[in-house]
């Protein structure tokens, strides 16, 4: 198993760095995208900790709007500009969140658990839009920001923030891998299938989910600090349920199995979003819906599960 | 009524597990009342009774799954009363289950290996997010121990797809790869087919005695029990009515009304169930 | 196919699902395999019809492990099942009625108010009090004394023992999705007159409706009435005193509640017997 690990990781490095390089190659669009994509690729991240433990949250854009606006308060009311030092500050921030919300959350499972998240979202959203000061529903724009001191302009400010959120997501893939890795990571499956007799093991299960909460609370605030900067606005819509749908739909058509997954599984979803919101504007939330339920249907393992099922069949057929 | 238990701590001897006046009422049901039993190291214990006579109850209070309402337990002089079972365990008492608890999706190696991996971790949130859970000495563990339970044709297999003997097996190696003291099973030879008991038992048995493990476990099978415990403990109504060695106390007319049945000398052996 | 040779020691005792095959074809290939192979031993006379039963016993638990594996589908399935409806709803709605809102004033204005003492109340208001309070009687009745209230109450209690007992589980469940659909549907079309009908009106429902739950119970009828009064009577007060934290207190009282009774006023909870 660690063999397997050991090359998945090279390859994930790699894919990293080609990444990374092919940056200044690519029109600014797809550079966008690609940042985007990767920013929230970070949330997927955290309900894929959450997911294995057999917890859907839907209210993962809480923490992800919270990172969006630490970000644009903190440059507009204390004029810090820096990139690394804002992204540092919103996952704090809603790290905090969640360890504050875990003391709820962490003692509820399944539908409670998932609708619990969704609720304590939308309150966020509802608390926003009625905040005339915070632009209410139009939300208002994040300072362009500096790279320890370097400020890049246009496509040095894009290629700039792309090559961070590739760096951010590296560092964040890497500590994920480790916790799952671990005993409290490795938990998930066991917690999944028999809570009981994990708590007679000698572990008290809602701290370890509690954990899980701030971990994903955590990737979710810079995943939302990452998208802030990119987009340059924010508004109480990141809050939104839809959002957290959004983060929801990844990780089912990723699945669960490998850290990879998150990231081609965001990129593939932000450019089918992209694509069918350009060619059927008036249909596409409807196609997404359609891809959702086939892949719930047909899929439950997400995309990742076909990799697997490739590979062991090349396992199985070479003599 | 016969009482005395010839198993008496010799003087000096601490008691592994001491239990005094424990009651555990649901509202007006009285599961269980006025328990007072000394166990001393490595000694083996069977509890017998009928279905309902306290003794899932009593197994449930001393593993910390149920607090109770009257009454003390101490593990080696230390007072665990109602601490919750995650604290227990990690003092040195675990338990295997009437029912298996395994986790049906893993197979038995990632079984042994996660229970192995937590026994070894220090408890704490970030205690365990620091140690991996593949590691050398836990992957040691699992090994062993599911060598010792005889289940290692089994290693690689989905846990949810196995016979029931070897679920067991498992439930049990589970509860004893941390190295437990003091191992509680509830009904270990349940569903279990008559001719695959005593190979069961016979393996556990030596497995736990290689540990050095003192045993408690609940029985409905008298021969299992007369053949394995060193002393029986038989509940009736919620309390303990008789405490001694097997033959003492399945021979103690009480017992025999309420929960064995007597004897019938017949040719064909035939063992009691209660 | 490999599975059909008995491994040595093991006498077939596993079953194989192979990578090409999908998990519709391979679960009745295997139950069908399993169940042949139970009623060949029952044929072959054998002179241990113990053994015989034995062996038809492990091929049945073989079949339920399998079931297990495939059956045990989160209940969360449900909510992604029905968000991924929910996103196509949205665009046939907007295909069919566009996307502008709609304002339905007219049965509000047409029912009139009634005085009392200086309050002047709008008898749409109190129709829709009756309404519901009706709505909760029948479904209050219906769950205790219709013979589908009493099979949906059985599949809650214990799902596999109702199916064993011949209900069919999947007729229940859809029929209980059905009726919630339309007590769904029923709350917004009457609620269609006192607000602007737009879209995303259903999801801000859901979060008021899960506080409802929440505080109530899950399950509870009675739960849900109560539910309801106090997250009106908050919500109406917040609106009324500071309307930004509207939600907040709704959900500050939900913690409350939960905080003293994690499920609900009127549901205790059930620990899991072991």
């Amino acid at each position: 198993m660690s063999m397997a690990n050991g090359r998945a990781q090279l390859v994930g490095g790699l894919l990293f760095l080609l990444a990374a390089a092919a940056g200044p190659a690519l029109p600014d669009w797809i550079v966008s995208l690609a940042t985007i994509a990767f920013a929230n690729a970070l949330v997927v991240l955290g309900l894929i900790v959450l997911w294995r433990a057999g917890l859907v949250s839907f209210g993962q854009a809480l923490y992800y709007c919270i990172g969006a606006y630490v970000v644009a308060l903190t440059a507009r009311w204390t004029g810090i500009t820096d990139a690394f030092l804002l992204v540092l500050l919103a996952g704090i921030g809603a790290g905090i969140t969640a360890v504050l919300v875990g003391f709820l959350l962490a003692r509820y499972r399944e539908i409670f658990f998932a609708m619990l998240s969704l609720a304590l979202s939308m309150i966020l959203y509802g608390v926003l839009v009625k905040t005339e000061s915070l632009g209410s529903t139009d939300g208002f724009s994040v300072m362009t920001p500096t790279f320890l001191g370097y400020a890049p302009h246009r496509e040095a400010l894009g290629l700039a923030l792309y090559w961070m959120t590739l760096g951010v997501g590296a560092v964040g893939a890497v500590l994920v891998g480790v916790y799952f890795r671990s005993v409290a990571g490795a938990l998930a499956a066991p917690i999944r299938d028999n809570e009981i007799r994990v708590e007679f093991l000698g572990v008290s299960v809602n701290r370890v989910i509690h954990a899980k909460v701030t971990i994903a609370g955590a990737l979710g605030g810079v995943g939302g600090a990452l998208a802030a900067m990119t987009v340059g606005h924010v508004d109480p819509n990141m809050a939104y349920w839809t959002t957290s749908g959004g983060f929801v739909f990844v990780t089912i058509l990723a699945g669960t199995a490998s850290v990879a997954a998150a990231f081609v599984g965001s990129l593939v979803f932000e450019g089918v979003r992209s694509f069918a919101y350009d060619v059927m504007p008036s249909l596409w939330q409807m196609t997404l819906g359609s891809v959702l339920l086939l892949t719930i249907l047909f899929l439950p393992d997400g995309l990742g599960s076909l990799v697997v099922k490739l590979r062991r069949r090349r396992e199985t057929k070479t003599p | 009524m016969n009482t005395t238990a010839p198993v008496t701590i010799a003087s000096g001897e601490r008691p592994i597990l001491s239990v005094r006046d424990l009651e555990k009422t649901f509202g007006s049901l009285v599961a269980a009342r006025d328990i007072t039993v000394s166990i001393p190291p490595q000694q083996t214990v069977g509890v017998i009774g009928a279905n309902g006579a306290g003794k899932t109850t009593f197994v449930n209070m001393v593993t910390g799954h149920l607090m109770p309402s009257k009454g003390a337990i101490l593990f080696e002089d230390r007072e665990i009363t109602g601490m919750p079972s995650r604290e227990i365990t990690r003092l040195g008492i675990s338990r295997s289950f009437q029912v298996a608890q395994i986790f049906p999706s893993l197979s038995v190696f990632d079984n042994m290996c996660i229970a192995a991996a937590i026994a070894r971790s220090s408890g704490g949130v970030l205690g365990g997010l620091a140690s991996p859970v593949a590691s050398p000495a836990a992957i040691a563990e699992a090994e062993s121990t599911i060598e010792l339970f005889q289940i290692s044709s089994y290693r690689d297999t989905t846990a949810s797809t196995l016979p029931q003997g070897v679920r067991k097996l498992l439930d049990i190696g589970m509860a004893v790869v941390g190295w437990p003291r003091l191992l509680l099973l509830d009904e270990p030879t349940s569903g279990i087919s008559i001719e695959e008991k005593f190979d069961l038992m016979n393996v556990v048995m030596s497995a736990l005695k290689s540990r050095k493990i003192t045993v408690l476990f609940v029985e409905h099978d008298m021969e299992i029990v007369g053949r394995f415990a060193d002393r029986v403990l038989a509940f009736y109504d919620g309390t303990v009515i008789a405490d001694g060695t097997p033959d003492e106390t399945l021979a103690d007319p009480q017992v025999q009304e309420l929960i064995t049945g007597v004897k019938l000398k017949s040719a064909a052996g035939a063992g009691g169930h209660a | 196919m490999a599975d059909r040779q008995a491994l040595p020691g093991t006498l077939a005792m596993s079953y194989r699902i192979h990578f090409n095959e999908s998990l519709a074809d391979a679960v009745p290939r295997i139950v069908c395999e399993q169940m042949e192979r139970a009623v060949a031993v029952l044929t072959v006379p054998d002179p241990d019809v113990t053994q015989a039963i034995h062996q038809v016993r492990k091929r049945c638990k073989k079949i339920r492990g399998l079931l297990r594996l495939v059956y045990g589908r989160d209940e969360v399935v449900v909510v992604l099942v029905t968000y991924a409806t929910f996103l196509i709803l949205e665009d046939v709605i907007v295909l069919i009625w566009g996307p502008r809102s709609y304002a339905a004033w007219q049965p509000m204005v047409a029912a009139g108010s009634i005085e009392v003492g200086r309050l002047i109340l709008s008898n749409y208001d109190i129709i829709l009090v009756g309404i519901a309070a009706g709505l909760a009687a029948l479904a209050y009745w219906s769950l205790r004394f219709t013979r589908y209230g009493r099979l949906l109450t059985a599949v809650i209690f214990d799902r596999e023992t109702a199916a064993a007992f011949g209900v069919n589980v999947t007729l229940v469940y859809t029929a209980t999705f059905l009726i919630g659909a339309m007590l769904g549907a029923l709350g917004g079309a009457v609620m269609a007159p006192k607000i602007s009908v737009t879209l995303g009106i259903g999801v801000e429902v859901i979060v008021l409706a899960f506080a409802v739950v929440a505080i109530g119970g899950m399950g509870s009828i009675e739960g849900a009435l109560i539910g309801a009064l106090i997250v009106g009577i908050c919500r109406a007060a917040a609106v009324h005193l500071v309307p930004q934290i509207e939600l907040f207190v709704i959900y500050g009282v939900m913690a409350l509640v939960l905080a003293v009774r994690p499920y609900g006023l009127f549901v205790r909870a059930q620990p899991r017997k072991i």
